[in-house]
Order: C-alpha cells, then structure tokens, then sequence
C-alpha cells in the first residue's frame, strides 16, 4: 500500500483473502487485513512538516486496537504509475481519497461497487498536493488549503485538518465504508470534512467495529 | 499492562474521546522516523510539487493545442486576475510563491479552457470575473451550486438506472447510466439516456476499483449532476477519453437528491 502526495495512483496487488463484514447501524467495515500488521509506503515528497499528522493519525487508529500494526516507510514514488495516467480527473478530487481494490463473491449478482467486497485486495491513499501548496487569495481569510500542525501557521477557519483528512482515509485503508447517519460530524467516518474544525478521534461504534475487526 | 486492559481503557475512554475530541491515555508508542535519504527540505518538496505540476499541465496544454483550443489567448486573460493571490506559508518558505501562483494560475486556465471556455467567454471583464472565481473555487473544492451551474454545460436531475461496463468481463470503465428527468440547463431533454463515467472501475473479472470518494447512488435514486460533454474529450486520471455522445463527464461529484 502507498501513500501519494500527488494526483496518481499506484497499485500493487498485495494479498487475497476472506473476510467477514461487520456493520453498525452507521458504520460498516467491510473488508479486514489478514493479519495485524501492514507495511505502508509514504510518498517522501509529502512535506516533512505533515509527518506528525500523518504519524498522528496512524497512532489514533493503534490507540484503540493496539493489535492493528501500521508501519510507515518513506520512499520517492514515481511520478506515473503502472496504468500511465496522464492527467487528473479535475471532476472531483477534494483533500484525499482512499482507492480499495476489492475482489466480490463470484456468485454476487449487480455491479460489483455495491456490494461488499469478500476478499479485499489493496488500497492506496492520494493526498491532494495541490491543496497543500495552493496560494491564498489576498483575503488571507480565505486560504482552503490542507493545513498540517507543524507550526508555520495557525490554523484558521477556512482550512482543513491534514490530519483529520489523513485519518479518514486511513480508516477507508483499513476497510470502513462512509458513515450513513450524516455526512457531515464529529466522526471519522462522516464523508465531508470540515475547515476550521478537526476530527481526528473514532465514535464509539467506530471504536467497537475496529476492535472487533482486528 | 496485558493487551485486554489496553482495549478496556480505550473503550472506557471513548465517551470522553467524542466530547473532548483528545485520544485516550495510552502507552508511549514506538515511532518510526524517516531515514536521513528520504528527508527532503520543505524547498525540496515544493520543487518537487512544480515539476509534478508542470509536467501535468503541459499534457493537458498538449492535448488542448491538439484539438485547435487557443489556450494561449485564454491563459493570458486569465492572467489579468494575477494579483488576486498571495503565497501560502509553505511556498513563501520555499521561495517558490511565483513559481507556485503561475501555476495555480495554469490550473484555473486549463480548468476553464477543458470546460469549453475560450477567449470570446473572457473578453468581458465582469463575466470574465464570474468565470475566473467559479473556477478558482472549483479548483478549492469549494464550489458553490452558482459556481457549477455557470461552469458546466448541462446540469440535469435524474434516475440513476444501471452501472454499465463496455465490456461484459474482465477491466472496463464504468458509467452510470442516467435517465434525464429534469433538465436545468443545457440542451439535454428529459427521457434521455446519458452514461456517466466514473473513476472507479472493473479492473479484472470479479475485481473492482473503488474511489473511496467518489458517490455511487443507489440505484434507482434521484441524482444532481453538474456535467460537461467538452470534459469529456480530455484525458482523465486513467487517460481515458470519450468521445461518444451519450458519453458526460461530471465536474463535480454527484448529488443524491432523495
């Protein structure tokens, strides 16, 4: 599994294995690793100021299931990755995005996007860097850029928490699906984020749905 | 302490975690560091940012001066909004504030320029204007509906009827097909079929890559779509290109409606 801090993506079949979905009333995890540990590489170009963040939001994940072992290296990806894309889709991409690989029971009927994966393959975390380095209007009120907690600013209404960013993808990495009470929260898993605001902690039946996964 | 009592103490704390929005108490845990070879200064990965942009931009510019688009003349109109930014922290640190805003710059350019704007849309200052800032906003991810509605060609409500794949096995694209019921702007009629591609796709039989980002509706839902038949043309993520006429791109993720 990799880490980018550019728009392209690269994946890399990792493992195939069964697992058995677990569902909240809101929540859902659908896919689970088959063991504990993960080794995860970091695009370095990531600004080293983000580290913390990133390393942050991994240890939330580790706080509350010890068992769950994501180890970071940190290596230059390449620019293009094995499919050669050539360009963004500039439809929709906002701070980050997680994309899964999943295999789906070959007896499943209906596209395989709707269903639950049974075998969940891989998974690749896109940062967006251009909203990390994006300049701000004159109104400097209005900057909308990706902010990481290393200290060159404050962190200001109009930003996004890389952090909180960073965690939400991690928790699609480790196999939750968005949250279906409400997009918008205090939650990990609450589809938009939200600027001026973090939401770097698990409600608890997120909690619940990673200790019993792993 | 044993691994039972480290989860009781997170389950313990967790009511607090949600008030407080503070991790639990927890034992010291083990970081890893990057290696001295992978610590690029902060100048070192914002150098790395412009040559990963140019390089994009330059295929997109290549692609528009291919179809005969005088992107030139747009990005030149664009430029006369130059001003309007200043250096965030990380590149005035970098020493790379022009270098990063000529850039964002190139992106509000080509962003107008993929949506099918040309130099006759920016001769007028004000709809220039509204043109310019609909589309920094797009590029923010902050877009309002104004925003979207002035940026895309057709922006219709409809049912969402089926995933579809080019092929019956094995990797394809997939498209949601959309039957038109509403039409708010555009030439589009209601009853039309139009299939929209997605990012996410069938990679091999029974295998399937899913931008964890991207809405799917369920289908037979209601859907908002902002679309470009122009974007369209232009490569996506995956290089992919549509030129079939039921065929619109979607300039901003789809919006369930009931």
């Amino acid at each position: 599994m990799k880490i980018f801090s550019s728009l392209v993506k690269y994946s890399t079949a990792i493992t195939l294995m069964v697992s058995s979905s677990i569902a909240a009333a809101q929540v859902t995890l659908t896919n689970k690793w088959d063991s504990e540990e993960r080794q995860v590489i970091v695009d370095s170009h990531l600004p080293i100021g983000c580290d913390n963040a990133t390393l942050n939001a991994r240890d939330t994940l580790r706080q509350v299931n010890p068992a769950m072992n994501i180890l970071f290296t940190w290596a230059a990806l390449p620019d293009a990755g094995p499919d050669n894309t050539t360009a963004v889709n500039r439809a929709s991409f906002g701070y980050g995005t997680a994309v899964v690989l999943g295999q789906t029971n070959s007896t499943a009927s209906g596209p395989g996007f709707y269903q639950t994966y049974g075998s969940f393959v891989d998974a690749d975390i896109l940062m967006n860097h251009d909203m990390i380095y994006w300049p701000v209007t004159t109104d400097t009120s209005k900057t909308y850029d990706l902010w990481c907690d290393s200290g060159e600013v404050a962190f200001t209404s109009t930003q996004t928490d890389y952090q909180s960013v960073f965690l939400h993808e991690l928790g699609h990495l480790v196999g939750f699906k968005h949250r279906t009470d409400a997009t918008s929260g205090t939650c990990m898993m609450h589809q938009n984020s939200r600027r001026g605001l973090y939401n770097r902690s698990l409600c608890p039946d997120e909690q619940s749905a990673l200790q019993n996964a792993y | 302490m044993t691994y039972r009592t480290l989860i009781l103490a997170a389950m313990l704390s967790s009511s607090a975690l949600t008030i407080a929005q503070t991790p639990p108490a927890a034992p010291p845990i083990a970081r890893e560091q990057r290696s001295s070879g992978e610590t690029p200064t902060p100048q070192e990965s914002a150098q790395k940012f412009v040559q990963e942009k140019r390089s994009e931009q330059a295929r997109y510019i290549e692609e528009l001066r291919s179809q005969g688009i005088a992107y030139g003349q747009v990005k030149s109109l664009v430029n006369k909004f130059r001003n309007t930014f200043k250096a965030n922290k990380r590149a005035t640190q970098a020493g790379l504030a022009d270098e990063i805003n000529d850039i964002f710059l190139e992106d509000v350019a080509i962003e107008l320029a993929v949506l099918g704007f040309g130099p006759s849309d920016l001769r007028d200052d004000v709809q220039a204007k509204r043109l310019f800032d609909a589309a920094v906003n797009k590029r923010r991810g902050v877009a309002t509906a104004d925003d979207l509605t002035l940026l895309a060609q057709e922006v219709v409500v409809g049912r969402a009827v089926e995933i579809a794949f080019t092929n019956a096995t094995g990797p394809s694209p997939a498209f949601l097909v959309l039957k038109v019921e509403r039409v708010l702007k555009g030439a589009l009629s209601p009853e039309r079929l139009i299939r929209i591609p997605l990012s996410s796709s069938r990679v091999g039989d029974n295998l399937y890559e899913r931008n964890s980002e991207e809405t799917l509706p369920p289908l037979g839902s209601s859907v908002r779509a902002y679309l470009s038949q122009s974007a369209s043309r232009f490569s996506d993520r995956k290089g992919r290109k549509f030129t079939e006429a039921d065929v619109y791109q979607k300039i901003a993720d789809l919006q369930i409606v009931n």
